[in-house]
């Protein structure tokens, strides 16, 4: 089944990298929506119905806490990623403590979030550690294409 | 103050001339009078013996009278003549009685008188009996015995002349020596007031002038004073401004490290996150290569881990953004962990459970001190270790860098304003902590140093 993803983050270059590894994934993933700031995460999420939204932290607006916060509240469905440059186990539990069930950094990225959306998408956790590879789930690997609609409201 | 001594000595002997010459003034009066009074005392004695004289005569006449005719009254007037001697030679006697010559001369008149007095009784019983009167044998007797009556009373008359020409000549010279003494007394008194004066006026004048100068002085140093008061001023404000702008200076590269900071992290950092994405996923697609490109690839993936710690040190080295998030409790440590294996310096780190969060400028000023310390205990001080103490201390939150290397040497330590030459670093710690109404200490000795920050926590919150 199709599932639905919502990234934002302030950087171009950044989307388009979890652009480029959805699509490599294979998964039956869709990116429904692309957010440049915390405010507008917010809004697609209630608009779009994403079942995971992927969050970076430093954005304008409103901080991708303090919207896996609202979003956490107003649409609980929808899983919550959070996927920062910053490596900080107190960000960790502050990311948890908004209502975020994953979190993982930039710099592996290659090796985590896929693994992560997977393991949201199952209902669970993924909260990885930096330097270490102790994934929660192990994900299966489908061929297939990749299929992305991005809607992005131009601010 | 020899002058007033001497003005006093003046003064003091000119009142002592003028009380002389007071005195002498009265001894003259005294000395005059003495004079006037033996003048007195021998006309009384002339008159003595002029009474005397007349008595006698009196008495002699009245016995010739009655020789001659044998009247009754006239022996009365003898008789009353007679009684009445006594009394004038006592008298005459008292006069006379504190100088020998003149009191031989009464004796001699005394006896003198007695003697006449005698021949005339002897002539007037003659008379009474009835016998015949020879008048020549009579003045052949009373003419002698007058004559020497009259050089008796003229030895007393020339005595009293000789002691009083004697007397008013001394008391003379006494009124004059007398005289004399005021006259000088009072001249050289009324020089010495004069002198007085004139020393007085003297030092009036001088006393003035100094007092002109010492005003003018004070004037001057007014001047001076009012002229170095300004100095300070325009000193005080320039310090002032000094100091704002260096805070200001301080602040703008704050602000620059953090913008820097982020742009770095931000920016830079996500490229290079990308990057090693794309190199990652390059490497994963495990059917296209070969293995010398295999080798390449996860060099390239090397270098872009590399790349980002870099990015990460450097950024998080201009700003620590878990500062703000985490505090001082987390951020200290993990900056003596990169520290540590950056320098090969141990650290260690000592904090108060209790330590909370302070405001945002203390805790960036606190950390901005430990960075800039164990920069110089890298650099300068040749230790192997350092140790890093947080603690709240008094309402103040006091952190400590020590370390056990060979000290900052002692003048440098000890210069005017507190650290100035020690570099631009430690000048940028003490005007932080001042400018949050801290004190900033360095202790230093051969065997290590000490940096102690100590700033009023008033904002502080709970961990």
């Amino acid at each position: 089944m199709l599932k639905r993803l919502l990234i934002a983050d302030d950087h171009e270059i950044v989307l388009e990298g979890i652009r480029n590894l959805v699509g490599r994934s294979g998964r039956p993933w869709l990116i429904s929506g692309e957010a440049r700031n915390g405010e507008d995460a917010v809004a697609m999420v209630k608009f779009l119905k994403p079942d995971v939204a992927i969050l970076d932290i430093t954005m304008p607006q409103l901080s991708g806490l303090a919207a896996a916060k609202q979003i956490s509240e107003c649409s609980p469905d929808c899983r919550i990623l959070i996927f920062t440059m910053h490596e900080s186990g107190r960000l960790g539990i502050e990311a948890r403590n908004a209502g975020a069930h994953g979190y993982i950094v930039k710099a592996q990225a290659a090796r985590d979030l896929i693994r992560a959306v997977d393991a949201l998408l199952e209902g669970g956790t993924f909260f990885g550690v930096p330097d270490d590879a102790a994934p929660t789930k192990e994900p299966d690997k489908k061929p297939g294409g990749l299929f992305y609609v991005a809607a992005s409201f131009a601010r | 103050m020899m002058q007033q001594a001497r003005a006093n000595r003046v003064f003091q002997f000119a009142i002592a001339l003028l009380c002389v010459s007071g005195v002498a003034t009265y001894l003259s009066f005294f000395y005059s009078r003495i004079g006037e009074r033996w003048v007195t005392h021998t006309q009384e004695v002339r008159a003595t013996v002029g009474d005397l004289e007349a008595t006698v005569n009196e008495a002699g006449r009245a016995r010739m009278g009655y020789l001659m005719s044998g009247v009754d009254s006239e022996l009365g007037d003898y008789r009353s003549a007679v009684s009445r001697i006594p009394a004038v030679l006592l008298h005459l006697r008292e006069l006379t009685q504190d100088n020998p010559a003149q009191v031989d001369n009464c004796a001699r008149l005394d006896s003198l008188t007695t003697g006449r007095i005698n021949t005339w009784q002897e002539e007037i019983r003659q008379r009474q009996a009835g016998a015949a009167i020879d008048y020549s044998a009579i003045l052949a007797q009373n003419v002698p015995l007058a004559s020497q009556y009259a050089a008796a009373t003229g030895a007393v008359r020339a005595e009293e002349s000789r002691l009083l020409q004697i007397r008013t000549r001394t008391a003379q010279r006494r009124f004059i020596m007398a005289v004399a003494t005021v006259g000088l007394s009072f001249a050289i008194g009324l020089l010495l007031l004069y002198l007085y004066f004139r020393m007085l006026t003297e030092e009036l004048r001088a006393r003035t002038e100094a007092q002109e100068a010492l005003r003018t002085a004070n004037q001057e140093l007014g001047a001076e004073v009012a002229e170095r008061r300004a100095a300070e001023q325009r000193l005080e404000k320039s310090e002032k401004s000094l100091r704002e702008l260096s805070l200001h200076v301080l602040r703008s590269q704050e602000e620059e490290r953090k913008r820097i900071g982020r742009e770095l992290h931000d920016s830079l950092g996500q490229y290079l996150a990308m990057l090693k994405l794309n190199l990652d996923l390059l490497d994963s697609a495990e059917d296209q290569h070969s293995n010398s490109n295999r080798e390449q690839i996860q060099q390239c993936v090397r270098l872009a881990e590399e790349s980002m710690r870099e990015v990460r040190t450097i950024s998080y080295l201009l700003y620590p953004p878990m500062l703000e998030e985490v505090g001082l409790k987390s951020a200290i440590p993990w900056y003596l962990e990169g520290f540590s294996t950056r320098s090969n310096v141990q650290t260690s780190f000592e904090i108060d459970p209790e330590f909370g969060r302070l405001d945002r400028d203390v805790e960036l000023a606190l950390f901005r001190i430990l960075q800039e310390s164990l920069t110089n205990v890298h650099r300068h001080s040749g230790s192997a270790v350092a140790n890093v103490r947080l603690s709240m201390t008094n309402g103040c939150a006091v952190l400590q860098i020590a370390d056990r290397g060979k000290g900052i040497p002692d003048k440098l330590l000890r210069t005017a304003d507190g650290h100035a030459s020690l570099g631009v670093g430690v000048r940028g710690m003490n005007e932080r902590v001042r400018q949050l109404g801290g004190k900033l200490e360095i202790t230093s000795s051969p065997t290590g140093t000490a940096v102690t920050a100590s700033v009023p926590a008033n904002g502080q919150s709970a961990a």
